[in-house]
């Protein structure tokens, strides 16, 4: 790995290795990176093929974001001329996504410490599709026996430490406890909360921290001025006594 | 087998100039830094890296960090001491010290300390850190310090230096380029990414309230472009290994068939390169979405060997000197080093 002072010429892709002919032996070392690059190459192509194990849980399939992709499958698989229901392409697309991801957990295996220890992963899960019921976190407080809204993503009106909150971490964070299966980490977010609302609102007696869910709009509907309301998801009250 | 074997060996046996590797050095630790300073700014280091028994908001003991396990557990004084010297790895590998093994040996530093605090807390981390990783190995394995550095000012007393550096390390860097585009492309199965599903996938992300910036109910009145847009983002994604393969076929030019002299007509390079610089600035003007696009941009020099990079730098100065009415100060494609 001697270096040289000579600057590659256009046309070829890159200067052969200075002292290395055509007739020069490689060394052992040479072999050895040979060997490693190929590992490196396999690691980085095998653990880049899409792990469908990731999204395989039932709650998350039962979300009505899941549901719509499914109806629209199915009706795209309809059209070949023999009907397909939901939940047949479910049962089907599950049973597929099992073996697919056991297969892939197989062949990656080998680069498990590689991952694990180095740092070379490839999880690129990025906008697999658009959450069309999306949720929004919003925090209220007690005054006085009444409510009111501190704290809700992205409004420019209720903005309580919202340097925190939008931090892009953060929404990572919050986006995922809008899904089922996190209700115990909700919970411990919640507390947190509280925590600082018991120190940022004195005369504050309770928080509640919700996510409110709401269908996204289409295009008409927006035009149209007929944004659909949401519901409020996951409400966790609590009393701020035990942080004073 | 033996010739293919020898052929294998003769590639990494490359060498070339080290603008290219170079640029990818100094962007990525430019975010890396970037990753790092908007956490601690907004108070969010204790907050998100630490156990919720010593102030951070959820339960952190079963930290998926082979180092930080070493360490004793996400405490403050681990998570700060990990985000430091995370931090002064990454300014040294901004300014390129270190030489040859030095400048490795930073660029393991900055790794493992991305690697450990990212691993902490799993619902607080994005794709950016795995990239990020893999970027800072990819500095470990080639000599991103060899010129654009104050190694290369400290040899020969300018910023930049003719050393040459070996070439496989940019091929890896390209091929995880390739990985990351054709891998999100191929996870993207939603039907709203297709035609059944209307191309309605960038109108619906960009109303997400996780990632948009501010409310983007506007989008409805130029739908039909986002319909666009989510065509051309999925093919553009799916159809990126192309690049690599422009780049291996051109190797032998006026060689192969038809298809072959097809796809080496064209530098396939540039139109994917401008589509892909174009999205990634759309994204971080409409999307909080972290320091991905940056991370993302720092492979694109990489695209390029170093003479190409000094011929298209040299061909910029002519155009800024000949619109300033200057006298160009580069006038050829040997004038600067690599």
């Amino acid at each position: 790995m001697s270096t040289g002072a000579q600057e590659p010429g256009d046309q070829g892709p890159s200067t052969p290795a200075t002292g290395q002919g055509p007739a020069a032996r490689p060394g052992i070392l040479a072999h050895l990176l040979g060997l490693f690059v190929i590992y490196h190459l396999a690691a980085v192509i095998i653990q880049a093929i899409p792990d469908p194990g990731v999204g395989l849980r039932r709650a998350a399939w039962r979300e009505p974001t899941v549901q719509q992709e499914f109806k629209v499958w199915a009706e795209f698989f309809s059209g070949f001329g023999r009907e397909v229901t939901v939940d047949e392409l479910q049962g089907r697309l599950w049973t597929i996504a099992q073996g697919f991801t056991e297969a892939r957990a197989a062949i990656a295996e080998p680069f498990g410490p590689y991952g694990h220890y180095v740092g070379v992963r490839q999880p690129w899960r990025m906008f697999v599709a658009p959450h069309r019921f999306p949720t929004a976190l919003v925090i209220d407080v007690q005054e006085a026996g009444e409510w009111r809204v501190v704290y809700a993503d992205r409004s420019t009106e209720h903005t309580w430490r919202a340097r925190t909150f939008g931090h892009d971490r953060m929404r990572a964070a919050i986006f995922r406890y809008g899904w089922p299966g996190y209700a115990k980490i909700y919970g411990d977010f919640s507390r947190w909360i509280a925590g600082l609302a018991a120190a940022d609102f004195p005369e504050a007696s309770h928080v509640r921290v919700r996510m409110y869910k709401r269908r996204s709009p289409t295009p008409e509907e927006v035009r149209e001025d007929r944004v659909p309301k949401g519901e409020t998801i996951y409400p966790v009250t609590i009393a701020l006594e035990a942080w004073r | 087998m033996r010739r293919s074997w020898a052929a294998w060996l003769a590639i990494l046996g490359r060498r070339e100039g080290g603008t290219s590797l170079a640029l990818f050095r100094l962007i990525t630790a430019a975010a890396l830094i970037y990753n790092l300073v908007p956490a601690i700014l907004r108070g969010l280091v204790e907050v998100l890296w630490v156990d919720v028994a010593h102030g951070g908001y959820r339960p952190l003991t079963a930290a998926g960090s082979w180092l930080v396990a070493l360490l004793g557990g996400p405490t403050p004084g681990v998570v700060w001491g990990l985000v430091v010297v995370t931090l002064v790895a990454g300014v040294a590998l901004l300014a390129g010290v270190g030489g040859r093994i030095g400048g490795r040996l930073v660029a393991l530093v900055a790794l493992q300390g991305m690697f450990a605090i990212s691993m902490i807390n799993g619902d607080a981390k994005g794709s950016y850190d795995a990239l990020l990783c893999n970027s800072l190995w990819l500095l470990v394995l080639g000599d991103g310090t060899a010129t654009l550095s104050l190694d290369a000012r400290r040899r020969g007393g300018s910023w930049r230096s003719e050393l040459l550096v070996a070439a496989w390390p940019r091929y890896l860097v390209i091929t995880q380029l390739i990985a990351v585009y054709a891998s999100t492309g191929l996870h993207k199965v939603s039907a709203f990414w297709l035609p059944m599903g209307g191309y309605t996938a960038l109108y619906y992300i960009l109303l997400q309230p996780t990632w948009h910036r501010w409310e983007m109910y506007w989008l409805a009145w130029v739908f039909p472009l986002t319909q666009v847009l989510t065509a051309l983002t999925w093919t553009w994604e799916v159809s990126f290994p192309l690049v690599g393969l422009y780049l291996y076929l051109r190797q032998r030019p006026g060689e192969g068939g038809r298809l072959r002299r097809l796809l080496t007509r064209w530098d396939l390079r540039t139109p994917y390169v401008l589509f892909g610089a174009s999205m990634h600035l759309m994204i971080f003007l409409l999307m909080e979405v972290g320091p991905f696009s940056f991370i993302t941009l720092a492979y694109y020099p990489c695209l390029y060997r170093p003479a190409e990079l000094r011929r298209a730098a040299a061909w910029i100065g002519r155009r800024l000197a000949r619109r300033g009415g200057e006298r160009p100060a580069v006038t050829g494609a040997g004038a600067a080093p690599g």
